[in-house]
């Protein structure tokens, strides 16, 4: 464990290093995320509401999932599909550490350099609601759980980018793999939109799948539209989608790295 | 008089010349970018299915929208359709032309000495830097908007006319201009500020996420900064309204002067940037 610690340490030193472009990364997230509201301020004009979401709920749930984005980032499946494609792969398998283990304590590292920025302005954010006397509801214990279930999804999003990585001991690229994951969580995930507003046969198809994890059940979570009652429920079908990604991803690498041949190209 | 008009009159041949020749060199670039790409077909089979996939989920979002309201700021959803496919077109165009070898890698050259190269061939470096290494998978994609566009003014039961067409099209070249002059003015600013990868990124962002909004939606401050200081309406909104409704001819003559005062600044922009850029060797 200590070794990963020290690890999970010197990616975080590594982390400070790019702090312009993790300002630059808040500023253009911020930017993304300000035209859909503004798209929603102007839909929303003539209605109270869509699917429970006021306008004031969908203005917060854009806030938090901003948050969000940031604490269950990674760019996993790049790093590790770049190492088996340039057969720089071998020095990891020389180390007497675990590959999955490794590049998440790389990703960790490099995500509580960005959460440090940003948690004491989430924080602002929330004491300005509570101060205003926003009407929503939030409350410490959403907030935690909120937290709780951005970790975890944090980590099932680590696992699904590992499993796909993978794909590299048989093929030349696959960043068109990722980009085609990335695609399918931002839209089902609820990064662009609540799942609320779907329709709702893909909302009933939804809820089984894992991309809800990565975006929409923390923010649900973090305004309160999520309760204790459905921690049971959602942390199971969490738990075994990540069993089925270290699963996946097990048999995967045991089958690839008979292959690995480290040439590089 | 007669011998003002007459170095005018030069001075414009010797412009059209020069565009000429910049045009042709464009079009060898891209030549060799089909080439290059071609070869290895299945990446590029695999970067079109991508480029798709992000252009279903962009129409998706927009559906999900839909599927709430009848309208957007007054755009019904086959106005909102012609938008979109003509967004689609420029964002493409974009991403091939400027952005994915070109305006992103600058903060790469700066940092390495690779922009010494730049400086030093016969072309004008603006155009090797803005337009020097085209992606050819992206001038593909950008068809799919002309279906769009096709399929909003069926459904609209709109009739085109000549005026209206070629309004859209000096709407879209104007507004086409002025977003990548300020994705460029964005990218100048890594000449100043060195240590930062994300200042190209900025202004495609802005681009990316406003171009597609229709131009009503904006209003009092929005609308000072959208129509004039970060000018993104005119290349979709306007373009898209020209072949609806016909040409707003205050805006067109708005957009033209926007297009002139933009080159002007991001020339003298450039202009401070080389004088602030040092090379890596030293």
């Amino acid at each position: 464990m200590g070794k990963y610690l020290a690890l999970v340490k010197n990616f975080f030193s590594s982390a400070i290093i790019k702090q312009a472009d993790i300002f630059g990364n808040i500023l253009i997230n911020i930017i993304q995320i300000w035209a859909v509201v503004l798209i929603w301020q102007t839909v929303y004009s003539p209605r109270l509401s869509f699917g429970g979401f006021t306008l004031t709920d969908t203005i917060l749930y854009y806030v938090v999932i901003l948050l969000i984005t940031f604490a269950t980032y990674t760019n996993t499946a790049d790093y590790i599909s770049q190492n088996i494609k340039m057969g720089t792969l071998s020095q990891w398998l020389l180390r007497p550490t675990s590959i999955l283990l490794t590049e998440l304590a790389r990703s960790l590292g490099e995500q509580l350099y960005k959460l440090l920025i940003l948690v004491p302005i989430y924080i602002i954010v929330f004491l300005t609601v509570y101060f205003l006397r926003i009407k929503t509801n939030i409350s410490i214990l959403g907030i935690v759980l909120g937290g709780f279930f951005m970790i975890v999804g944090f980590l099932l999003n680590c696992l699904f980018e590992y499993t796909l990585s993978i794909l590299a001991f048989w093929m030349d690229e696959v960043w068109s793999i990722k980009h085609f994951k990335e695609v399918v969580t931002d839209l089902l995930g609820g990064k662009r939109a609540p799942l609320a507003f779907f329709p709702v046969i893909i909302q009933n198809i939804n809820k089984f799948l894992p991309f809800q994890f990565i975006y929409f059940i923390p923010a649900e979570y973090m305004l309160g539209k999520h309760t204790v009652r459905n921690f049971v429920g959602d942390m199971s079908l969490l738990l075994l989608w990540l069993m089925f990604f270290i699963a996946v991803s097990k048999i995967l690498y045991d089958q690839g790295i008979r292959k690995y041949g480290a040439f590089g190209n | 008089m007669t011998k003002e008009l007459g170095n005018t009159g030069l001075l414009v041949i010797e412009l059209m010349k020069t565009i000429k020749k910049y045009f042709k060199m464009y079009f060898l670039l891209v030549k060799y970018a089909a080439a290059a790409d071609l070869t290895y077909w299945q990446n590029l089979s695999i970067g079109l299915l991508v480029e798709i996939f992000y252009q279903v989920a962009f129409l998706a979002f927009f559906a999900v929208i839909f599927f709430q309201t009848k309208s957007i700021a007054g755009w019904g959803p086959f106005e909102i359709i012609v938008l979109l496919g003509i967004d689609t077109f420029t964002s493409e165009l974009l991403v091939g032309m400027i952005l994915v070898n070109n305006t992103r890698e600058l903060p790469n050259k700066i940092w390495s000495g690779e922009l010494d190269r730049n400086l030093l061939t016969p072309v004008n470096p603006i155009f090797i830097l803005t337009f020097g290494r085209p992606y050819f998978p992206s001038f593909i994609s950008a068809l799919p908007g002309f279906f769009l566009i096709w399929y909003g003014l069926v459904k609209l039961g709109v009739r085109l006319t000549v005026i209206g067409l070629a309004g859209s099209m000096l709407f879209f070249i104007l507004g086409f201009i002025l977003i990548v002059n300020m994705v460029l003015d964005f990218s100048l600013l890594t000449f100043f500020f060195q240590d930062t990868q994300t200042l190209p990124k900025i202004g495609e962002r802005i681009a990316f996420s406003f171009t597609s909004r229709p131009d009503d939606m904006f209003g009092g401050f929005l609308k000072v900064l959208f129509f004039f200081l970060l000018p993104v309406v005119y290349v979709s909104s306007f373009s898209a309204k020209a072949l609806i409704t016909g040409i707003d001819w205050k805006y067109l003559c708005l957009a033209v002067l926007l297009t002139l005062i933009s080159l002007i600044f991001t020339k003298w922009l450039w202009q401070k940037a080389i004088k602030n850029y040092s090379s890596a060797s030293s």
